[in-house]
């Protein structure tokens, strides 16, 4: 027993003598450890914005109805119309019972039904007159490339006839979110019924092909004629016509029948716009460019007909770098909007940005990622007494540092900024960012470089 | 098993145990942040006796212990015992600067040095162990300026380290009170430097920047004493000295990051300089006269000669001197009461610095070895570094070192082991130019076993 008290006794004294703590560490000047390491801050590295033009196909933004038009700098009036599917009408929320027809039964009136999300762009004190169309032909999806990362958005190229089935004159109030329903057309109305009454004449297979034949599809656009001033902003899941009619008996039975949007994929925009001015005209191809100093210093940034901004790097300025034993231990992308090229009150959309390798053909590649593996997103510094002081901070460390270690840096090789992450349809926001050529309120690269002095 | 054979087994059983910790423990053997130039804090190699009486060994010659402040000094031991000294060290420390005089507070311990000794002839003795002989122990860090801009980053620096030396020592009796001894020494260990440059506090990228020095080389220290009773009085002197050595090194340089294992790694490179030993050399006084015991030493370290690598243009090293004495004193002797067999012990140490901070000089460009641009940047020709330096007057600080010791020795048991203990005090640098002031409690505890080997038994 005291052989072991005493073995425990000589363990803990030696434990106690071998542990060791520092409370804190200690502040001493830099002449002390007088280290030859250094870090620099390098902000005149000669980056270059550009636009390009990466989706060609005018349509855009799934789920939302956006109908009007907006007066954009640089790209002119742009005009947007919505076109979606409906399904068979529902009756009770049953599409059975709505092929369940009566002789009897007597039309009373059709209308619209729409849901206001809020958004706009544009004036809105004034009313917009809307049309709602019938397509002369069905809308077909393109499935081939749907999926494919470049092809991603909505794919459809052609846009049918079609006849008016009745027009409303909107006017947007502010603070609320009201869901309206405006009257269309009796007489295509009464039409519709009377398609309904000769349904007892077909099978259940044969009614949804006829129906499919009778309504291809809809659209609502600015009505013809009218000059709108605002984009007004619907959801597309709210979206229906609704059918009215009663049958005469002891007691009236009323019948309301509904089509409603029959899946988001197949509800789309067609943005388009007439004037586009120089040089932005000549983004035709995808591998064509305008650069900062041709676009008058700045580039643009509108999802909604495809112009995105691209930031490259200075090639021969990031391989110097390599010259010496150091490491890019921070390198912020500073991109700065233009002040008065987008409209502070919707800054709301334009908080985020998301970011992807883009090569010098503007093929894009990877999303960036950051320094501890998640993808890269940046978040604008919005300073609402000095606009121009404003700006997305996008973190290049890790981009810039694996660009630098490969080996392998291309003319041309930089990233693209867009507003919708993974590549998903486009919206209406507009943004032109000041150029690294301007004399103030520049975009630049700031790079904290950290020479770690291979020599002692 | 008989005891003979356990202690064998605990010698061998401590030996693995010291080896396997030499890294470890080499890390905690001090928290100066003086120690980041040169080869490091030069440690004590004298045992826990001495460290109560001043650091005093040189001119002492004890049979009860085993002084290795001077390889003659273990010509006194008893011809029939083997020694044993087992030693620990811990310490508190404060680190004070003027701007920060909450300062930092380091508690460490460690393995203090091992040594065995016996006395194989009546005129031969030996001895060898292991004891650190310079550490490395840092950390603290500075605030720098980021070039271009007006953001600022911390840098944190850390060291560890040290040089450990294995001996062997032979000690004999050349003359009737002349004792002359030689030691060998085998050199070796590592200095350990890590810079880290923290920019993640900037949301940027840590650079953990490490160098290593690995060290090492054979060296010997010579001694003798001279004894000489007058009455009951005795005296005693003794000198020492050891010549200066260089130091084979390697070099291991390795950058890294938090995603990057390695963003550079050299090992290759030549060195802007050289490690060496410096030559020391001293002499001590002891007198004895029945109870009591007092001694002196004197030993001076040529520290300027060396040309270390100084990791610093603001360091120099220059010449140092110590003078350490103290005084014991026993009430009775081995077979009196518990009480009477303790022995008490008082000190004083004094160091001058090895270091000549130049934290006060301006440096000056030499205009004869580069040219100024356009802009007024002195560019150096090739790149060297070539200043002037002129001294404010605020160069000459006080890095010296004052220590007060006390000590004890208690038996343990009816046997001669006995348990040595030591108390010092250290305050060391100075509060002005941005330096640090040190307070150091050091505790050492030295456990000697005295085992009888070499008596033939006369009866089976």
């Amino acid at each position: 027993m005291t052989k072991l008290r005493s073995i425990l006794c000589s363990l803990a004294t030696l434990i106690f003598c071998l542990t060791s703590c520092t409370s804190s560490d200690l502040s001493l000047s830099s002449d002390f450890a007088d280290s030859k390491t250094y870090a620099t801050c390098m902000s005149n590295m000669n980056i270059e914005l550009s636009t390009f033009k990466m989706d060609s196909v005018q349509t855009s933004d799934q789920n939302i109805i956006w109908v009007g038009k907006v007066t954009k700098p640089v790209l002119g009036d742009i005009h947007s119309e919505s076109y979606f599917r409906v399904t068979e009408p529902l009756y009770g929320g049953v599409r059975y019972y709505s092929w369940l027809q009566s002789e009897k039964e007597i039309y009373d009136s059709v209308c619209i039904v729409l849901r206001h999300t809020g958004d706009y762009q544009g004036d809105t004190t004034k009313a917009i007159e809307l049309d709602v169309r019938l397509l002369s032909k069905r809308l077909e999806f393109d499935k081939t490339d749907y999926g494919a990362k470049e092809t991603a958005f909505y794919d459809c190229r052609e846009f049918p006839d079609s006849i008016s089935i009745g027009t409303f004159r909107f006017v947007p109030r502010p603070h609320t979110l009201p869901r309206v329903r405006y009257r269309l057309s009796d007489e295509w109305g009464r039409k519709f019924v009377e398609f309904i009454k000769e349904a007892k004449n077909y099978t259940a297979d044969a009614q949804t092909q006829r129906f499919n034949s009778y309504i291809p599809g809809v659209k609502i656009q600015a009505a013809e004629g009218s000059d709108p001033q605002a984009l007004l902003a619907f959801r597309a899941d709210s979206a229906q016509i609704v059918i009215h009619s009663h049958i005469r008996g002891m007691v009236q039975h009323r019948i309301e029948r509904s089509l409603r949007l029959t899946d988001s994929n197949l509800q789309f925009n067609h943005i388009w716009t007439e004037n586009i001015t120089k040089p932005y005209d000549k983004l035709v191809r995808r591998l064509d460019n305008v650069t900062e100093s041709e676009g008058g210093g700045h580039s643009v940034l509108f999802e909604g007909l495809g112009y995105y901004t691209r930031v490259n790097f200075p090639k021969d300025e990031l391989l110097e770098l390599n010259g010496y034993y150091g490491h890019i231990v921070r390198a912020i992308l500073k991109l700065r909007p233009e002040k008065g090229s987008y409209d502070r009150r919707e800054i709301k959309n334009f908080r985020t940005v998301y970011l992807y390798e883009i090569n010098e053909n503007n093929v894009l590649g990877n999303q960036l990622y950051s320094v501890s593996g998640t993808a890269s997103s940046a978040t604008l510094y919005f300073n609402a007494l000095a606009l121009e002081e404003s700006y997305y901070a996008i973190d290049v460390t890790y981009y810039l540092n694996t660009l630098l270690s490969s080996d392998d840096i291309k003319e041309g090789q930089g990233i693209v900024v867009m507003w919708q992450n993974g590549m998903l349809p486009t919206n209406y926001n507009f943004m032109l960012f000041s150029g690294h050529s301007k004399e103030l309120f520049k975009s630049e690269l700031e790079i904290y470089y950290y020479d770690y002095n291979r020599i002692y | 098993m008989t005891t003979t054979a356990s202690i064998r087994n605990f010698i061998i059983a401590l030996f693995v145990c010291s080896f396997a910790t030499v890294e470890m423990c080499a890390q905690n053997s001090t928290a100066s942040p003086y120690s980041m130039f040169g080869v490091g804090m030069p440690a004590h190699k004298e045992d826990a006796v001495s460290a109560g009486m001043g650091h005093a060994s040189i001119a002492l010659a004890p049979s009860q212990w085993l002084n290795v402040g001077n390889p003659a000094g273990i010509n006194n031991l008893d011809t029939l015992s083997f020694y044993l000294n087992f030693q620990l060290q811990g310490f508190y420390a404060r680190n004070e600067t003027l701007s920060n005089y909450d300062g930092q507070s380091v508690y460490s311990g460690n393995i203090d040095g091992i040594a065995m000794g016996f006395r194989a002839r009546h005129w031969l003795a030996f001895c060898f162990g292991y004891a650190p002989q310079t550490s490395v122990g840092y950390r603290f860090y500075d605030t720098r300026n980021i070039a271009g801009s007006t953001s600022n980053y911390n840098v944190r620096y850390t060291g560890s380290g040290g040089l450990q030396q294995a001996y062997f020592t032979m000690a004999f009796t050349a003359f009737r009170r002349l004792s002359l001894g030689a030691s060998f020494n085998v050199s070796w260990g590592s200095i350990k430097r890590q810079e880290t440059a923290l920019f993640s506090e900037l949301g940027g990228e840590d650079i953990y920047n490490k160098q290593k020095y690995t060290l090492n080389n054979v060296n010997y220290e010579l001694g003798a004493q001279f004894y000489q009773p007058i009455g009951q009085n005795n005296f005693r002197i003794g000198v020492v000295f050891s010549n200066k050595r260089h130091l084979y090194h390697s070099y291991d340089h390795d950058v890294s990051n938090d995603i990057s294992s390695s963003l550079m790694h050299d090992d290759d490179s030549q060195l802007n300089g050289e490690f060496y030993l410096p030559r020391t050399y001293g002499f001590g006084f002891s007198y004895n006269r029945r109870k009591f015991t007092a001694a002196i030493d004197y030993r001076k370290t040529e520290w300027a000669k060396t040309d270390n690598i100084k990791f610093s243009e603001y360091v120099n090293f220059r010449n140092n001197y110590s003078i350490g004495g103290g005084v014991q004193y026993q009430a009775g002797k081995l077979g009196d009461p518990f009480y009477k067999r303790i022995q008490y012990r008082a000190g004083y140490y004094y160091r001058t610095s090895y270091l000549d901070m130049r934290t006060g000089v301006i440096a000056i460009p030499n205009v004869t070895d580069g040219y100024y641009t356009d802009g007024g940047v002195f560019v150096p020709n090739n790149g060297s570094k070539s200043y002037f330096y002129y001294d404010t007057g605020l160069s000459d600080h006080i890095l010296d070192e004052h220590t007060f010791t006390l000590g004890l020795t208690v038996p343990v048991g009816r046997s001669a082991n006995v348990l040595s203990l030591s108390f010092e005090h250290m305050e060391r640098g100075t509060y002005a130019h941005g330096l640090i002031y040190e307070k150091y409690n050091t505790i050492k505890l030295a456990f000697t076993v005295h085992e009888t080997w070499f008596m033939r038994s006369k009866f089976d």
